[in-house]
């Protein structure tokens, strides 16, 4: 899975290019291939995330915590490249980096949120499991709310009508892009729980060889 | 000197600084006139070509830019990710070796 997402990277770029400028704002438009794919994956990466904490809040399997702590992860990762990508098109579309209005503030929050999860766990100590479940919960229901901003309140960001929109030579490239990303989310989503589970019998061992 | 001349002088001293200094402070009081700001393209229109130099953003960097942060942040967490999932490996079958030795 992982060998078929890299081999989709590496041809994307041709995709991308054989692409059609848009009307206004030209080459930096095609910064779009990658920035809305993983903006979709952070919010994929959120809601398994919040999915498998409200699992681990009711039931309390080890295996829904490993899949929250996995998808939060992802969720950091792909919120840097969506947060680092939108202020460099920004700059030049918009001639501003940054503009604090709905969708960008609250995708910030989102990312903030998921940062504070990752440290809660890394520095929080045994018993922390539940506290985290709580702030992934939060971010979940900030999904929603990011998602519509762009409908609802004035904004210079694009809205949702523009994914529907594209042209048959635009939407090729991109849907290739999402392709690409989703299969490089199930690779990293499943070989991150993979390394969870081997943390785990590891902690259990050395557990039983101290006890 | 009389009253009425002291106050004849004081009255004309009065008028002297007024007459020199009341437009100074008028205008200052009041601001410039100014032209109203204009937005790009409302006057006239400039050609790209003969935009100054240090004016012209070229999207090209922006966009390079943008596809390397991607690029680098997939692939340093792929390899963080791979040598985290090394390390547990590795300490997981000396941690069984060691169980099984006992």
């Amino acid at each position: 899975m992982l060998m078929a997402a890299l081999a989709m990277f590496a041809v994307a770029p041709y995709f991308i290019a054989q692409a059609p400028y848009e009307s206004t704002m030209g080459l930096v438009q095609k910064i779009f291939y990658f920035h809305v794919p993983a903006a979709i994956m952070m919010f994929l990466a959120t809601f398994t995330c919040g999915i498998a904490s409200v699992s681990y809040l009711v039931r309390g399997k080890a295996a829904s915590d490993r899949l929250a702590e996995a998808a939060a992860e992802l969720t950091v990762l792909f919120g840097i490249i969506v947060l680092i990508s939108g202020p460099l098109w920004a700059r030049k579309a918009w001639g501003v980096w940054w503009q604090w209005d709905a969708r960008l503030t609250s995708t910030l929050v989102l990312w903030l949120l998921f940062s504070a999860y990752l440290l809660l766990r890394r520095f929080g100590g045994p018993g922390t499991e539940k506290l985290a479940a709580g702030v992934a919960l939060f971010g979940m229901a900030n999904v929603p709310f990011i998602y519509w901003s762009v409908n609802v309140w004035r904004t210079m960001h694009p809205k949702t009508t523009v994914v529907p929109s594209l042209v048959p030579e635009m939407r090729f490239p991109f849907y290739w892009c999402m392709v690409a990303f989703l299969l490089l989310f199930m690779a990293l989503l499943k070989t991150r729980v993979r390394l969870a589970e081997q943390q785990d019998s590891l902690d259990l061992l050395l557990a039983e060889a101290e006890g | 000197m009389s009253i009425v001349n002291r106050i004849a002088r004081s009255i004309a001293l009065l008028l002297i600084l007024l007459g020199t200094g009341a437009p100074r402070v008028v205008a200052q009081g009041t601001p410039p006139a100014q032209a109203p700001p204009t937005s790009a393209a409302q006057d006239e229109y400039v050609p790209i070509d003969q935009l100054p130099e240090n004016e012209k953003l070229p999207a090209a960097p922006f966009l390079i830019a943008a596809y390397a942060v991607a690029w680098g942040a997939i692939l340093i967490y792929l390899l963080m990710l791979w040598r985290r999932l090394g390390r547990v490996e590795a300490d997981l079958r000396d941690a069984r070796r060691g169980a099984g030795g006992r």
